[in-house]
């Protein structure tokens, strides 16, 4: 077989496997592009067809790469059910293919691909519009807890990662770093207990609209996913650089219209707890 | 493949392309990992997906680190679109010989020329790659285009295969489907005892890869390979799938997004 005969039937069989729509669509599509028809491809024998034949790729490709997205989305796949998240999930994994090696990297484009897709909710009345932007928010939730599931911690450095002692904070010699592994999100629903619930398995009522603030960082590699306050979320956010405390919490001070004493006070209560649970560490 | 450089050939033989036979092992899987934070692994090596612990700092790593301590891990890239590009490319930039497996298909295309065994053994003398003989996959092929099985792996250049695969594929009715999600069938069995009695024995991998069992079962069907060398022949019919063909996945993927935090 010649190599331009080859690549052919290769670009052939991807189309077919990676197409859009049903197996009689996707040959259509291919045989526009390549000038091939299956019957002319594909032997059939043993009582199987070439389109039977292809049918268990081009199913097989689309069920292979749902099976990832309910593995990285199962609250989100809770709460909508099994039949809407296939569909939304098998148009993402066939309108926006996978490019990396990595199944990691599949699901980082559906919060958007939700967003692009929502419903426009016509005829629906105020509260049940209200929750068609659930699922994406949602999703990024369900995503930034993947990430840090998966990113680099604090694990192997237990002096980093041990809690300052409120002499420390106050001492004005500390400095802090988020840890590689924190992710911070504004959502429109308060969707951290919800993901909590459905993660202990129970089918939790949706909440009405409300911005919320949620950190996420993973400490011990069991991974914390906590709602903020306005103020603690702006000394995360100071944090993505290595700096002096003072010097962060006169930044959040700043953001969040408050007093630097009263936020200095607060933080020496929260800041373990920002440690302990993988949000932020000591710089070197 | 990482591996202990001290680790004795699970047999003693010369090592085949620079790999010793390491015995029987498993697929590290995430279902496991509890259970291997806190008992001895049992068997004697584990296969890894290379790709799900390349950018993965968390929980996997650790575990994968304690196992690696304790056991010789092979290495398995699954997304390096090898059979796209020449091989040889591959190993003079890793300056190491490729190890290729012999993939389960559905169908032939009709402008083949030779059969999938002759094209394999052809790959190994022009390349000097291993070969990984998935004996599933033979069976399943072997059903699926109605070739002669055991004539495929007999007709492989034996010298050339490091390693043996096994799993239980489902009969979805016309065709069969490499499910990896079945304990492995009796015709299974059989290849294996063909393709170690010609090889003269290699490593062998049990492949598990959804509706995954506890891993004191994982190993029980594992050790079913002892048995199969024995002259007795483990194993059970193929199952018949009770979902509808069209549900049915081959080379299954989900369980590499399952979660795996402590």
């Amino acid at each position: 077989m010649s190599e331009r005969r080859l690549g052919l039937l290769q670009h052939w069989m991807k189309a077919v496997v990676t197409g859009r729509g049903g197996l009689e669509e996707k040959l259509e599509a291919a045989a526009l592009r390549h000038g091939l028809r299956a019957e002319e491809v594909v032997a059939e024998g043993r009582g199987l067809s070439a389109r039977e034949r292809l049918g268990v790729y081009t199913g097989g490709y689309v069920l292979r790469l749902l099976e990832c997205m309910r593995a990285d989305f199962p609250a989100l796949r809770g709460f909508v059910g099994d039949t809407v998240f296939d569909a939304f999930a098998g148009a993402y994994v066939i309108t926006r293919p996978p490019g990396s090696p990595s199944l990691y990297e599949l699901g980082a484009d559906f919060p958007s691909f939700l967003e692009e897709t929502r419903p426009g909710g016509e005829g629906l009345e105020g509260g049940l519009r209200a929750l068609l932007d659930l699922p994406p928010e949602l999703a990024r939730l369900e995503r930034a807890r993947a990430e840090v599931l998966r990113a680099r911690g604090v694990e192997g450095a237990p002096a980093a990662s041990s809690p300052p002692s409120p002499f420390e904070v106050f001492g004005q010699g500390l400095t802090v770093q988020a840890t590689p592994c924190l992710r911070l999100l504004e959502l429109k629903f308060p969707l951290v207990e919800f993901l909590k619930s459905s993660e202990g398995g129970e089918r939790p009522e949706p909440p009405a609209p409300r911005r919320t603030l949620a950190a996420l960082g993973r400490a011990d590699y069991r991974v914390h996913v906590e709602e903020v306050e306005p103020w603690q979320f702006a000394l995360l956010k100071a944090c993505e650089r290595p700096a002096p405390l003072y010097t962060a919490l006169r930044a959040a001070a700043l953001e969040v219209a408050e007093e630097p004493p009263r936020l200095l006070a607060q933080a020496a209560l929260w800041l373990p707890v920002a440690f302990e649970f993988g949000f932020l560490r000591r710089a070197a | 493949m990482i591996r202990d450089p001290t680790h004795a050939a699970h047999d003693g033989r010369p090592p085949r392309r620079g790999l010793p036979n390491l015995g029987l092992g498993v697929g590290l899987r995430n279902q496991h990992f509890p259970h291997l934070m806190r008992h001895d692994p049992e068997v004697d090596w584990f296969e890894i997906i290379s790709e799900n612990f390349i950018d993965n700092f968390g929980y996997a790593r650790r575990v994968l680190e304690r196992v690696a301590a304790l056991r010789p891990v092979v290495m398995h890239g699954v997304s390096l679109s090898i059979g796209s590009t020449d091989p040889r490319r591959v190993q003079d930039f890793l300056e190491r010989p490729l190890v290729l497996e012999n993939p389960s298909s559905y169908l032939e295309f009709k402008d083949s020329t030779v059969e999938e065994w002759e094209f394999l053994s052809e790959l190994a003398r022009e390349t000097g790659c291993g070969l990984l003989l998935d004996v599933n996959n033979v069976y399943v092929s072997a059903y699926n285009h109605g070739f002669d099985a055991e004539r495929y792996v007999r007709g492989l250049p034996h010298e050339a295969v490091v390693q043996i695969h096994l799993a239980g594929p489902t009969d979805c009715g016309r065709y069969l489907v490499d499910t990896h999600d079945q304990p492995v069938p009796a015709p299974v069995w059989e290849l294996y005892r063909l393709a170690q009695e010609l090889t003269g024995g290699v490593s062998t991998l049990l492949e598990w890869d959804a509706n995954i069992p506890d891993f004191p079962e994982l190993v029980a069907e594992l050790r079913k390979a002892e048995t199969a060398l024995g002259g007795e022949n483990p194993g059970a019919p193929v199952r018949k799938s009770r979902a509808a063909a069209a549900a049915t996945v081959s080379n299954p993927v989900g369980f590499q997004l399952a979660a795996g935090d402590e």
